[in-house]
Parts: structure tokens; C-alpha cells; sequence
């Protein structure tokens, strides 16, 4: 069975068609990266991909359910996504913004939470960040936190909007090291756009949006 | 004009109809606080919106409490000779001036001040930077998270401020009995007397005044904050209609249950 199932989609706003007949499988456990440009939909097809932004036309299946029948419960367990901008609530701290939907969706303890929290923000080197509040962060902190928020939902399915871009080098390192062996161990599928300069070497596809649709780069 | 009249009417109308819509939605999602992890983050943001909107109005409801108690008892010495015989008149003027009308109408105005414009600025601001995503993206549903702990905190923090409100009048009020009296009323006489003047009615309409009130300043300010669009102003221009939506009901609300209940 396919971990992510995008079936015929077709998506546009007002006059502007983004996506027709758009087709895409994501195998258990496989990272899929998708090259993107400005404005060419990168980011709505990781909204389509969370059940955040409805298809015109088409199916999104996640683990052989449609995304559009799912209770929340059930589409917590499914995908979390990673925004490349936002993604966190004002009102609360980093920390409560990864904590709060664990309380809310499981039966975890709080002092459990806080350690799979810990060890994840240690090893992404944002540990000190957890009690400040999302307008404390620049934009790739922010991706930061939004791909800690992801990884410590182990979610089938994580989706990361240009989570590398603008970091250093060092830190691009450490932050794929990091998630690769998160998602070795829990296997989970992981489609994540990159732009210009961005790696995509440890992926298992490599594949850019052209037309409205997904083409593989060779 | 005639247009204008029917524009203003209609405005008026649509507003009516989404508190009683958001009122239908926060029934219809009580439900969910049968689960156990849904009521542990609705406590946390219940508690964490109690102490800002009751709390945290402890100080200006003191200080306004305090000059109403010595305005009060002044004004009842101006119309009621200073003499202990006359306490029942001390406790009946306080009762109708403070407990009935004043002492909820200035708690009312204090919690729309404070804590409806936050709320109002809050919601609205996610609004402009669509954060309401966020929330969708972590597949939590914002009746629970917004409304439910709006909608049972801003009455329960208006009663609290009704009952903080009047106790630290009766203790002014007290006071200033003791400056000017030549002796004779104690403060249990004081509180008797009271106590004999407060009915059950009484208690039951400032209670129906923190509830409906409560309930009613809360949706208000989520309605408004939720209908913010993509403009900066749409947020001070929400804050404002609800202000003037929450002042207008809520005095509506406090002489409607006074007319009908003691007049």
C-alpha cells in the first residue's frame, strides 16, 4: 500500500491553474524531494498532500484512506507538515506549540513529551529556543522548529516546505543527519520541496513541477 | 437614508445571528470535553484565560471598587442622618445602589476593557496572518482551543468580579462609616444588615447578569476577531465595533433584568 496516494489533481486559484491531473505515490518509508521554483505550487502540493488545501478535482489517499474522510484524530497520525514560513500559534511558546497537540491528541504524559521533545531540540541545536515565542525566531529557526514539531509527531507521513533554505552550512548537516536517522528509525515517508542549492542527494526520488505536474529529474 | 437605515439593520442582524451561531457551535463541541485529552488542554487554556481576563483585573477592579465604596457611603450620609438606628437605610442604599446596578455595569465595563479587547485583538491578528492554518496543520479544532475556554471563562471571571467588586465596596463603605460615625455599627452589623437586604432574587439576577453577560461579551469578541480580513485596520476597526456591539448588550442586558425584575 502506498503511504501518500495523489490521484488526478487538479487545483487553481481564480484564473490561475497550479495543478492539472497531478500524479504522485510516495512508498512507506521513502523521502521524495520535489524541486520548485517561485509561485509553481510547491507549497500547495505539501497543503494538498496535509489535507489543508482542497483539491479542485482529484483524490488524496494516505495509507489506502481518503484525506477528505478522515476524522482529526486520524489525520494527526497521518502527515504533519513543516511550513517554510508561520506554521506556529502567537499565542503560545515553541515548546507549547510542539506539546499542546500532543496533549490534545494522545494519552502522553507531559513529563513524556518533554522527553521525546528534549533530545530532538538538543540535537537540532534548539534547545534554548523552546520557551520563546514564534515572533522571537527568524525564518529559519522557525522552519526549524516546524520540522521538530514533525519529527516529534512521527506522523506516516512528514512535509517540509524548503526546510534548508537559508541555513549554513553546518547546520543544513546536522539538520538532515538528524532527520534521516529519525526517519530510519520510525519509518516514516518524507516529500519535501527544495529550491536552488538545496541538497537532494539522500533522497530516494528526485522530482521538480513543470506544467502543473510532476516530472523526475534524472 | 431609508438604504442606510436597512444596510445598518442588516449589519446588526448578521452579527446577532453568528454569536447565536458561535453559541451553537460552543454547545455542540462540549461534548468533545468527555474525552480526557481534550479536557486536559481545554483546562490548561480555560485556567490560562481565567487569569488573564479575572485575575489580572484584580487591581483596577480594586481601585474602582474602593472610590465607588467611599462615593456611595458619602452620598448616603448626604441623604440618611449620621445614627446607628439607621443602619437597615446605610445597607438598603448601598444594596440598590452598588449590589444591584452599579457594581455589574462597572465589572461588565472592566472585563470589555480589558480582557474582550484582548481577546478581540488576539483572534484578530491571527486572522491577518492566517494562523488559523497552523492550528489546522496540528488537526486541532479551534472551537476547542478559542471558544470553549472563552466561552465558559469570561462568565465565570464576570461573577468572580461581581462578588470581588462588592466585597471590597462593603469593606470601603465600611470604612468610611467608621471615619465619620461617632460609633455603634460594627462590621458584623454591618454585613447583617446587609445580608438581610439581599434577596434571592437579587442573587439570582446578578448571577443570570455574570452569566448571560459573561457568555455573551466572550462570543462577541470572538465573532468580531474572527471576521478580520487581510487590512491591519481590520483589527483596531474590530476591536471597535465589538467594544460599541459589547457596551450597547451589555447595558441592554443590565436594565432589562433590572426593569423587569425590580421596577
Amino acid at each position: 500500500m502506498m503511504r501518500l496516494k495523489l490521484d488526478s489533481i487538479a487545483l487553481s486559484f481564480d484564473d490561475k491553474v497550479i495543478f492539472r491531473d497531478l500524479n504522485l505515490q510516495v512508498k512507506p518509508a521513502e523521502i521524495v524531494c520535489v524541486q520548485t521554483g517561485v509561485l509553481d505550487g510547491g507549497s500547495s502540493l505539501l497543503k494538498l498532500a496535509a489535507g489543508l488545501l482542497p483539491p479542485d478535482s482529484g483524490n488524496v489517499v494516505v495509507d489506502g484512506l481518503a484525506m477528505r474522510d478522515m476524522a482529526e484524530q486520524a489525520r494527526f497520525g497521518a502527515t504533519c507538515m513543516g511550513f517554510e514560513a508561520g506554521g506556529l500559534l502567537s499565542i503560545f511558546t515553541n515548546y507549547n506549540n510542539i506539546a499542546f497537540p500532543l496533549l490534545y491528541h494522545t494519552d502522553m504524559s507531559k513529563k513524556a513529551i518533554a522527553q521525546r521533545i528534549e533530545p530532538l531540540a538538543n540535537a537540532l541545536n534548539v534547545q534554548e529556543l523552546l520557551q520563546l515565542e514564534p515572533h522571537q525566531l527568524n525564518d529559519v529557526q522557525t522552519r526549524v522548529m516546524n520540522l521538530l514539531r514533525a519529527m516529534v509527531f512521527r506522523p506516516k507521513l512528514v512535509l517540509l516546505d524548503e526546510v534548508q533554505s537559508g541555513m549554513s552550512y553546518d547546520m543544513r548537516e546536522n539538520m538532515l543527519n538528524v532527520l534521516l536517522a529519525e526517519q530510519q528509525e520510525h519509518g516514516y515517508s518524507v516529500l519535501m520541496t527544495t529550491t536552488v542549492g538545496d541538497r537532494t542527494d539522500f533522497a530516494d526520488r528526485t522530482l521538480a513541477i513543470s506544467g502543473g505536474k510532476l516530472e523526475p529529474i534524472q | 437614508m431609508l438604504s442606510k437605515i436597512g444596510v445598518r439593520a442588516k449589519r446588526s442582524g448578521s452579527v446577532f445571528i453568528g454569536i447565536i451561531g458561535l453559541l451553537g457551535l460552543a454547545i455542540n463541541t462540549c461534548p468533545q470535553l468527555l474525552k480526557p485529552q481534550r479536557r486536559r488542554i481545554f483546562w490548561l487554556l480555560f485556567k490560562r484565560q481565567l487569569y488573564n481576563s479575572g485575575l489580572r483585573a484584580a487591581s483596577i477592579n480594586t481601585i474602582i471598587a474602593m472610590l465607588l465604596g467611599i462615593f456611595v457611603m458619602s452620598k448616603a450620609y448626604a441623604v440618611i442622618p449620621n445614627n446607628a438606628q439607621f443602619i437597615d437605610y446605610y445597607a438598603q442604599f448601598f444594596n440598590i445602589v452598588v449590589n444591584r446596578e452599579i457594581g455589574p455595569l462597572i465589572s461588565g465595563i472592566i472585563l470589555i476593557a480589558r480582557s474582550a479587547s484582548a481577546v478581540t485583538a488576539e483572534v484578530g491578528q491571527m486572522q491577518l496572518y492566517r494562523q488559523f492554518d497552523a492550528l489546522s496543520a496540528v488537526h486541532m479544532s479551534p472551537a476547542l482551543v478559542f471558544l470553549l475556554p472563552v466561552f465558559f471563562a469570561f462568565p465565570v471571571s464576570l461573577m468572580l468580579m461581581f462578588f470581588y467588586f462588592n466585597m471590597i465596596c462593603v469593606l470601603t463603605s465600611f470604612a468610611m462609616i467608621e471615619l465619620y460615625h461617632e460609633g455603634g455599627i460594627t462590621l458584623v452589623d454591618y454585613i447583617r444588615a446587609l445580608l438581610q437586604q439581599l434577596t434571592v432574587v437579587e442573587v439570582a439576577v446578578s448571577m443570570t447578569k455574570a452569566m448571560v453577560g459573561g457568555c455573551l461579551i466572550g462570543l462577541a469578541s470572538l465573532y468580531f476577531g474572527y471576521h478580520v480580513e487581510d487590512r491591519f485596520t481590520d483589527v483596531s476597526r474590530a476591536i471597535s465595533n465589538s467594544n460599541t456591539f459589547q457596551l450597547f448588550a451589555f447595558f441592554v442586558l443590565n436594565i432589562g433584568l433590572s426593569y423587569l425584575v425590580y421596577l
